[in-house]
């Protein structure tokens, strides 16, 4: 049986209308990135107002402009099936980069928020 | 096997605008396997006139507009839809709504103004929105995607609503 484990890391959005641009690096042990999630402290704010671009090992998973909230959960959803699956994306240099970008939105006000990415990580076999 | 996305946005600015475009596949893409759509408003979209009273308390989704699309090598359209603003009977029969919070009962209330009871916890687009799914459809070997999309929402509140429109076009490549 593989291992699994999951990984968080967090963007602060702190103005209105912009891109927010991070990279991670992940553990030299993980092999694969299965599954990927977003949550916010403010979640109708990533909601309504949240795109984003997603790269691991510099492969585009997400292209810019693709919605947040398709790539949300409900608590309607069962805990075991909230991850989008992404296939089996090879690690590489174990570089995850993600460009977040907050879009006005007439429905709601901007505040400060956090968001959170989750990825469900496989690790090597040894 | 792997997929991958394309995002189109067209923006919309002026009521019951038709707004014409192309999708151009990569070459690489070998079958287009499914189509999403979203929305972003960049103006209010007004509350509109007050629902009538029904007992089900069943609310009418606001329908921003309609999308058709087809290919060069297949007659009539294969894909189209209605885009609506969001679900708003997601917390249809919820109990919760309608119960109080913690600690406040009916005793403590003066009975000559009596609060009305306040939602405990609601259902919300952004708590039971997901998960969500794509339309699955089966298109080989096209290269060019012809759509329309009609805004129905500014012409039916004669308000020209700018928002913009992302459409999303997954297809699948053989390694």
């Amino acid at each position: 049986m593989k291992n699994i484990v999951k990984k968080r890391f967090d963007i602060s959005i702190t103005e209105p209308g912009k891109i927010f641009s991070k990279s991670f690096e992940l553990d030299k042990t993980i092999a694969f990135v299965t599954g990927i999630l977003f949550t916010s402290d403010k979640d109708d704010l990533m909601f309504y107002r949240g795109s984003q671009k997603v790269e691991i090992n510099k492969q585009e998973i997400f292209p810019e402009n693709y919605e947040t909230k398709l790539l949300m959960t409900g608590i309607n959803v069962a805990p075991n099936v909230r991850y989008y699956d992404i296939g089996d994306a090879p690690v590489g240099n174990g570089s995850v980069k993600v460009e977040y970008a907050d879009n006005a939105d007439g429905g709601t006000t901007f505040e400060p928020y956090r968001i959170s990415i989750y990825l469900r990580c496989e690790l090597n076999n040894h | 096997m792997i997929q991958d996305v394309i995002v189109q946005k067209l923006h919309i600015s002026k009521m019951g605008e038709q707004h014409y475009f192309q999708v151009n596949v990569p070459r690489l893409a070998e079958k287009i396997v499914g189509v999403e759509l979203g929305a972003f408003f960049q103006s209010q979209i007004s509350r509109g006139e007050k629902e009538q009273y029904n007992f089900l308390k069943i609310k009418r989704n606001k329908l921003l507009g309609e999308i058709k699309m087809q290919t060069s090598n297949q007659p009539n359209f294969f894909y189209a839809a209605e885009l609506v603003q969001e679900d708003k009977n997601i917390g249809a029969d919820d109990f919760l709504k309608n119960t109080k919070r913690f600690g406040q009962s009916n005793r403590s209330q003066p009975q000559h103004n009596p609060l009305p009871p306040e939602p405990f916890w609601k259902s919300e687009q952004y708590t039971h929105g997901g998960r969500k799914e794509l339309d699955e459809i089966l298109i080989d070997e096209e290269r060019t995607i012809y759509g329309c999309y009609k805004d129905v929402i500014g012409k039916r509140d004669e308000i020209n609503y700018s928002y913009t429109v992302l459409l999303y076009v997954w297809y699948q490549i053989n390694e």
